[in-house]
């Protein structure tokens, strides 16, 4: 039996599958071949080693932690149903609904008067489309308002915009519900954004009492001057929505923001 | 071969304090942490091994050095100390425990040049020196100061200062509300903060990204001319130091923050109509480095040379 042999047995030797005869060949030819005696010697001790290592546990149970902060995430029982944030989704569907009702309708009612305008040949058409246009968006204010009862906006999480107060005539109005259509920029962030930092700020807030009230604190603060970026971006959007640049700052904000609560939600207890 | 080791000669009575006699008077309020458990020990480790080392408060301070050993010297709180060893790793835990350990210490280890670093702490301090391989370190409040890494780099922190100099390797940093300090760092740098001041300086990196939300930035390093570069604050203010002699097309934007530049610049067509931001570009020698400075009501300041 040669070393190549051997090598092409060596696993059943351990294993214990070889037969009598053929383990003995193994043995005699190991008995004599220093590379092949060092071979089964060296995998000998290893399994000895082995076999004497003591169970390993480890330092610490992670699941129970790792449990803890993720059940949070999965919105727990009693933190859904708050009538507050529910009544201003509401609020928030129906005003858009209203919105994009009222435009729909108005588009059609325009260009439905235009025709008709066209045909009376009035002397200044566009302008008594223009003051049709600013009547429909009227009653969508009208409707907003019905629906908001009146609502004096205040920024809360930040899935809502702070449109301020809604009141005066429909001319008055005109403006801002113009403002609310044309900030695809900052519909896009809240959605990308809004209901994960909502949602993680439920987990801050439920994490305040087990986390050190320095590290909440610092949190805090800075959070702060997040939403202070979050809103002055927010607000130069609204008055120049095109810009690429403030879009970009509002979403860089809320990434920011989101990252924050996300090292939060992940800080271990009593730290 | 992985064996677990607990419970170190404890020298007793010879009670090592935290505090010294020039500790502040606030601090003498706090419990004072009697570091009774010494620890002397020396581990053989694999070449390129890793070396873990979880610390809730105190310090620690890892240096390389040559040979396989890793050495761990230090006091500690009785009670939280717990090592575990095996030839590719070598992990220490030093952590609040049922048996009132708060898991306090204080640790110096020497460990094999090449070694990867892994350092938790939560207001211990941390200082790595020469180990000469990867290191990642996470402290909620505690300073990290890591100096002549080779390899990949990365600390966290929430409030501690972040300091990193002499890095052949590529950097990752971010805090919350601690400093960024680095300096010679010669591979990519990505650097983050919400209020922590961004400082690079020394630098010999393609890549860099330096982003905060109300920090200041400032930059002070030669460009690579295939390097891209990002400097971004929301309010804070960014301060690029360019060599004179180096090639880059530099764009600034900003909302409402000032523009300051020693380099002659150019309105870039196009971006004048907008009543709001203001975006400048211009190019210095060849443009071939691409730099983008951004803030929303920051000032952006340019400057000339290296030294000013």
């Amino acid at each position: 039996m040669t070393c190549v042999d051997i090598d092409g047995i060596l696993l059943e030797y351990f294993e214990g599958d070889l037969d009598e005869v053929a383990r003995r060949r193994l043995e005699a030819h190991a008995a004599s071949c220093a590379r092949c005696s060092g071979l089964v010697r060296d995998v000998n001790g290893i399994r000895t080693e082995a076999a004497s290592l003591r169970e390993m546990v480890p330092s610490r149970d992670l699941w129970q932690g790792i449990e803890a902060r993720i059940q949070p995430a999965v919105v727990p029982i009693a933190a859904v149903p708050r009538p507050g944030i529910s009544r201003k989704w509401m609020v928030a569907a129906a005003a858009a609904l209203v919105v994009s009702t009222a435009s729909i309708t108005w588009l059609a009612a325009s260009r439905s008067l235009a025709g008709r305008v066209a045909e009376a040949t009035p002397p200044n058409p566009p302008q008594a489309a223009s003051a049709v246009a600013m009547d429909r968006r009227g009653v969508a204010s009208d409707a907003l308002d019905a629906m908001t009862g009146g609502v004096s906006g205040t920024e809360g999480a930040e899935g809502g915009t702070n449109r301020g107060s809604i009141g005066g005539s429909a001319a008055a109005r005109l403006p801002r519900l113009a403002a609310a259509s044309d900030e695809p920029a900052a519909a896009a962030a809240d959605l990308a954004y809004g209901a994960e930092i909502r949602q993680l700020q439920s987990v801050l807030a439920e994490r305040r009492q087990e986390l050190d009230p320095a590290t909440v604190k610092i949190v805090e603060d800075n959070l702060r001057l997040i939403d202070i970026a979050v809103r002055q971006a927010r607000a130069a959007l609204a008055a120049d929505p095109a810009s690429a640049f403030l879009a970009d700052q509002l979403n860089k904000a809320l990434e920011k923001k989101a990252g924050l609560l996300r090292t939060v939600a992940l800080l271990p207890a009593s730290t | 071969m992985t064996r677990k080791l607990r419970s170190f000669s404890a020298v007793g009575a010879s009670a090592l304090f935290l505090a010294s006699a020039g500790i502040s008077s606030a601090q003498d309020r706090r419990p004072r942490i009697e570091y009774t458990q010494r620890v002397d020990t020396a581990v053989t480790l694999d070449r390129q091994g890793t070396v873990n080392v979880s610390l809730f408060s105190g310090r620690v301070r890892v240096a390389g050095a040559g040979g396989s050993q890793v050495r761990v010297r230090g006091s500690v709180e009785p009670g939280g100390f717990e090592l575990r060893t095996s030839p590719a790793g070598v992990r220490i835990t030093v952590e609040p425990n049922a048996r009132r350990s708060r898991g306090a210490g204080e640790l110096e280890l020497t460990v094999p040049f090449g070694t990867h670093v892994v350092l938790e702490t939560h207001s211990a301090s941390v200082a790595v020196a020469g180990v000469k391989g990867d290191v990642k370190a996470e402290s909620l409040s505690g300073g990290i100061s890591i100096a002549d890494a080779a390899g990949k780099v990365i600390a966290e922190s929430v409030s501690g200062g972040i300091e990193i100099s002499r890095l052949t390797g590529d950097l990752r940093v971010e805090s919350v509300s601690g400093r960024l300090e680095l300096s010679g760092i010669s591979g990519d740098i990505d650097a983050e903060s919400v209020s922590g001041r961004i400082t690079v300086v020394g630098a010999k990196s393609k890549s860099v990204r330096a982003e905060s939300v109300s920090g200041r930035v400032a930059y002070s390093s030669p460009l690579d001319p295939a390097g891209n570069y990002k400097f971004a604050s929301h309010s804070g203010t960014l301060t690029l130091a360019l060599p004179s002699a180096s090639g880059a097309t530099v764009s600034l934007e900003t909302f409402s923050g000032n523009v300051d530049s020693d380099f002659p610049v150019t309105l870039q067509s196009g971006t004048s109509g907008r009543h709001h931001d203001n975006k400048f570009e211009f190019r210095i020698g060849n443009g071939r480095a691409r730099v983008i400075a951004e803030t929303f009501s920051g000032n952006i300041t340019i400057q000339r040379g290296l030294d000013r």
